[in-house]
């Protein structure tokens, strides 16, 4: 569940970014002129894009599982050494675009705190607010989304059904 | 899970507000209050009594931990300079279908471009796209039908697509012919063309664009990167003519690039190089046509013409690169060159213009003025001067109406001239047109009176919709009567938009979903009035009404990819409008929550020009004041403009700024209060205006300063309450000044 993917830190094992920031820099790099005029701007950015290869990487290999095709190995296998499924990784999608469907500037400091690793100061100099603010919103967001998630696996459901 | 579906952006500003509150509470205020809240809104408590029981569990503020820890990892990895490494090669592919891979040329957002050899039926080199797979991955139906329509492109100017396929895992590829080339502008900068040569290269460009929008194909990303230049090697000694190739030509759609990135624009407000090159209509998300197109290839012209682009959008945000279109003129560079003044200016200026009706009306057009500024004859474009056309304008009006008044007279002579038999027929017509005017009568009585003066009435929500039905049934009909008759059409367009107002503002709960077809069908029909009857200035302003309404549903239904768009399009008109009669306390008040709005939509969206699109607004707003002092409108633009402001500064920590600016707003709020103390729009902005103001009174202000605050926010709340006691938000108002007044120091 996506509460599980915000949380994680039952083994306090953050994934190692490296191979991951090669993967950015090739989708960056495709892009051409690109103008970054500050690293926050840079990394706000970042983390959209790094969102989009997680989860893009967790629905193939879900899809793969099912299907059994060809392996493509990639440095995302690192995420089976965590402690975060791809299953997580999805449903924290569904979230986060709901979010973003309700209130854009949330999800927006959810994805650069989650997927970024910035930090609140970075994310308010970013957007022009306050880190009160945006620790207020994190704060909400974040129990909002773990709250849904609870109330869905509390009711009966058909968890392979969604999507 | 009935409620999953349903949670709107209007209930989740709730929820932050009832969080808040919640959270100051001690465990036991905390029961009770939920138990309240749970009388008016079960759902609502709870997901509050959840998120409270998930922090209690995972301890004080359970932090969350980033699953990549970026922000560190570049800290680390500034030296190394990982951007000059070449990316490992285990990602590259040996074959891609049947197409060996010989090297990577590109990489992309949505797919990676390889050089690859074919065998068969022919040997050549070919570049293949292979696609990610990606969200917005087309159906593999839809993908191979545009992919063959786009290989039946054939022209030498345009890379041609041989061969469309999926990789066994599910890739999509496309295959196209290899272009050893260069992009436009560098083979301009490096060979140092001279202007003339530039120009031919741009209008062979077009020929080539022209020839695929004749086959009904969009490029939707024009720009120099995809417009390569090749020279003939056969004959390179005697300098080969150049050739302009257009590569991905349709490709944006097929591949969904466009809608990621547009995707990925609103989302982050970053704006890519690519950018530069997109039409307003496109940096909004609408839908595009060739004249997308034929803007990209002004801004190339520009960009040829100067070697440089004609606005700077570098860095900005989606907020700013809007402000910046909508405000400054394409062609500053070219006016300020002797050279490139005149004929070059204007084109530029027509096929950049921001409507896309004034635009060059095909890519032939464009092709042909500059072929004629080449040989020295007059181009066919006309100047797009504002004046010219608004004094047209305004003149082309008053003169209608003094025709119609002519051939009123003459027919009403007429009647008395003609004989019995003629006299009876225009008798029953003058008698059928009789009652046809009373029943609008009627019901332009029931519209404007009775739905509004029973606006003041608690809880005739009900009524008011039946008879706004009634209403609504009655002026489709009169359409179907007279179909050609604007005020017919105006009539019902009105009755559409007070039936969506009713449902968003008159009931309660709200109901945005029952609003959004009346808005969509109001969009309809206002759009039809304003092209037909096109030299009717207030058909334009009604029209720009109709997108606001629309965009403001859109934006409470929490559907927000085409709220900005709807409201630029207001915008758009009403700049128009206000250039055009400057005069006009109607145009400008409107012009100013255009300002308003996108500035708030922005904010929401964590766009950080909020603040200069609300600065815009104040300063709309100030000129509604020197001219309209007295409008008790004015009054509610400016108090509306520096809550806004006071809030815009709050946010950013200048709580100075942010208190004299909300101190103005009550100022505004109160006098309109005295006014119209039971219009339903003030009194909630009264409220409004009040809690703002507390709220940031607590951060600066003097005790008697948030004695006042608080005991003004009090009575707004209680006066909403009034005449809406169904909603729990004035119930939570009230109880929350009470507490508030209890313990003044919280």
């Amino acid at each position: 569940m996506a509460a599980a993917a915000l949380r994680h830190q039952k083994s306090g094992h953050t994934l190692q970014p490296t191979a991951i920031v090669n993967e950015l820099w090739l989708r960056l790099a495709g892009g051409g002129e690109r103008h970054f005029p500050s690293r926050g701007d840079f990394l706000a950015f970042a983390s959209h894009t790094i969102r989009t290869i997680l989860v893009d990487h967790a629905r193939r290999k879900l899809a793969e599982k099912r299907g059994g095709g060809a392996r493509r190995t990639t440095f995302i296998d690192a995420l089976e050494q965590g402690c975060i499924t791809e299953p997580d990784l999805l449903e924290l999608e569904d979230e986060l675009q709901l979010l973003e469907k309700i209130h854009p500037m949330s999800a927006r400091i959810i994805e650069m705190r989650f997927y970024g690793g910035m930090t609140e100061l970075q994310i308010a100099q970013r957007m022009g607010v306050t880190d009160r603010t945006v620790r207020r919103h994190a704060r909400i967001a974040q129990l909002f989304m773990r709250a849904r998630q609870r109330d869905e696996h509390d009711e009966p459901g058909e968890p392979g059904e969604r999507e | 899970m009935a409620g999953r579906a349903s949670i709107t952006a209007e209930d989740y500003e709730r929820l932050c507000d009832v969080f808040d509150e919640l959270a100051e509470l001690s465990s036991p205020d905390q029961r009770s209050r939920l138990a309240e809240i749970e009388k008016e809104d079960a759902q609502l408590a709870a997901i509050l009594q959840r998120m409270l029981a998930i922090e209690s569990e995972s301890g004080a503020r359970s932090e969350m931990r980033p699953i990549v820890d970026l922000a560190g990892a570049f800290h680390e990895s500034d030296e190394t300079d990982e951007a000059e490494n070449e990316p490992d090669s285990p990602l590259l592919p040996s074959a891609i279908g049947p197409y060996q891979v010989l090297s990577q040329l590109g990489w992309g957002s949505v797919g990676d471009v390889y050089l690859a050899h074919q065998a068969q039926p022919v040997e050549r080199p070919v570049a293949v796209k292979l696609l990610r797979h990606s969200r917005t991955q087309p159906d593999s139906k839809r993908y191979a039908v545009e992919a063959r329509a786009l290989s039946s492109l054939s022209h030498p100017g345009i890379a041609q697509i041989f061969d469309a396929g999926t990789m066994r895992d599910g890739r999509p590829y496309l295959v196209m012919e290899y272009v050893d080339g260069k992009p436009i502008d560098a083979v301009c900068r490096e060979n140092d063309l001279d202007r003339e040569a530039r120009l031919r290269l741009f209008i062979d460009l077009c020929d080539a664009v022209h020839y695929a929008h004749q086959q009904g194909v969009i490029h939707r990303d024009l720009k120099p990167s995809n417009i390569l230049v090749t020279h003939d090697h056969h004959d390179h000694e005697h300098h080969g003519k150049p050739q302009v190739k257009v590569i991905d030509f349709g490709i944006a759609r097929l591949t969904g690039e466009l809608a990621d990135f547009h995707q990925t624009m609103t989302m982050h407000g970053e704006l890519l190089g690519t950018l530069a090159y997109m039409s307003p209509e496109q940096l909004l998300g609408s839908r595009v046509d060739t004249r997308a197109d034929i803007y990209a290839l002004g801004v190339i012209l520009h960009q040829l013409l100067t070697n440089r682009l004609p606005h700077d959008l570098a860095g900005k945000s989606l907020g700013e690169a809007l402000r910046i279109v909508s405000n400054e003129s394409p062609t500053r560079q070219l006016a300020a060159d002797r050279s490139l003044r005149g004929d070059l200016e204007t084109i530029v200026g027509a096929a950049m213009h921001r409507d896309p009706r004034h635009r060059y009306d095909s890519v032939h057009a464009l092709a042909e003025d500059v072929a004629r500024h080449l040989r020295f004859e007059p181009i066919t474009i006309r100047r797009p001067g504002h004046w010219y056309v608004a004094r047209k304008f305004l003149r082309r009006n008053r003169l209608l109406s003094a025709v119609t008044a002519a051939i009123l007279l003459l027919l009403v002579v007429g009647v008395y001239m003609t004989d019995d038999a003629r006299r009876d027929a225009l008798a029953a017509h003058q008698e059928a047109e009789r009652q046809h005017l009373e029943a609008r009568r009627m019901s332009g009585f029931f519209l404007h009176d009775v739905v509004t003066r029973l606006e003041r009435l608690p809880g005739s929500g009900e009524i008011r919709q039946s008879l706004m039905a009634e209403l609504l049934r009655q002026t489709r009909g009169f359409i179907d009567e007279r179909p050609n008759d604007p005020s017919v059409l105006d009539d019902h367009a009105r009755a559409l938009i007070a039936q969506a107002n009713l449902l968003q503002t008159g009931t309660f709960p709200r109901d945005h979903h029952g609003a959004w077809p009346y808005v969509v069908e109001a969009v309809a029909v206002r759009e039809q009035l304003a092209e037909r009857w096109p030299d009717h200035p207030d058909y334009q302003m009604e029209l720009a009404l109709a997108y606001t309404r629309r965009g403001d549903v859109a934006r409470d239904l929490g559907n927000h990819g085409s709220v900005l768009a709807d409201y630029h399009r207001a915008l758009q008109i009403h700049q128009r409008l206000v250039e055009l009669a400057p005069d006009s306390r109607r145009y400008l008040d409107n012009l100013f929550w255009d300002y308003n709005r996108i500035g708030a939509r922005l904010h929401l969206q964590g766009d950080s020009s909020a603040l200069a699109w609300h600065q815009d607004a104040l300063k709309v707003a100030r000129e509604l004041e020197r001219r309209f002092p007295d409008h008790y409108l004015t009054t509610y633009a400016l108090s509306q403009a520096h809550i806004h402001m006071a809030e815009q500064y709050e946010t950013r920590g200048r709580d100075e700024s942010a208190l004299e600016h909300a101190r103005l707003a009550v100022l505004h709020a109160d006098r309109l209060n005295e006014i119209y103390p039971h219009s339903w729009h003030f009194m909630r902005q009264h409220r409004r205006v009040a809690l703002a103001h507390t709220k940031i009174v607590q951060q600066s202000g003097s005790d008697a300063e948030k004695l006042e605050a608080l005991t003004r926010f009090r009575k707004a709340a209680e006066a909403m309450h009034q005449i809406e006691p169904g909603n729990s938000v004035w119930a939570r108002d009230m109880e929350r000044a009470r507490q508030w007044l209890a313990e003044p120091d919280r």
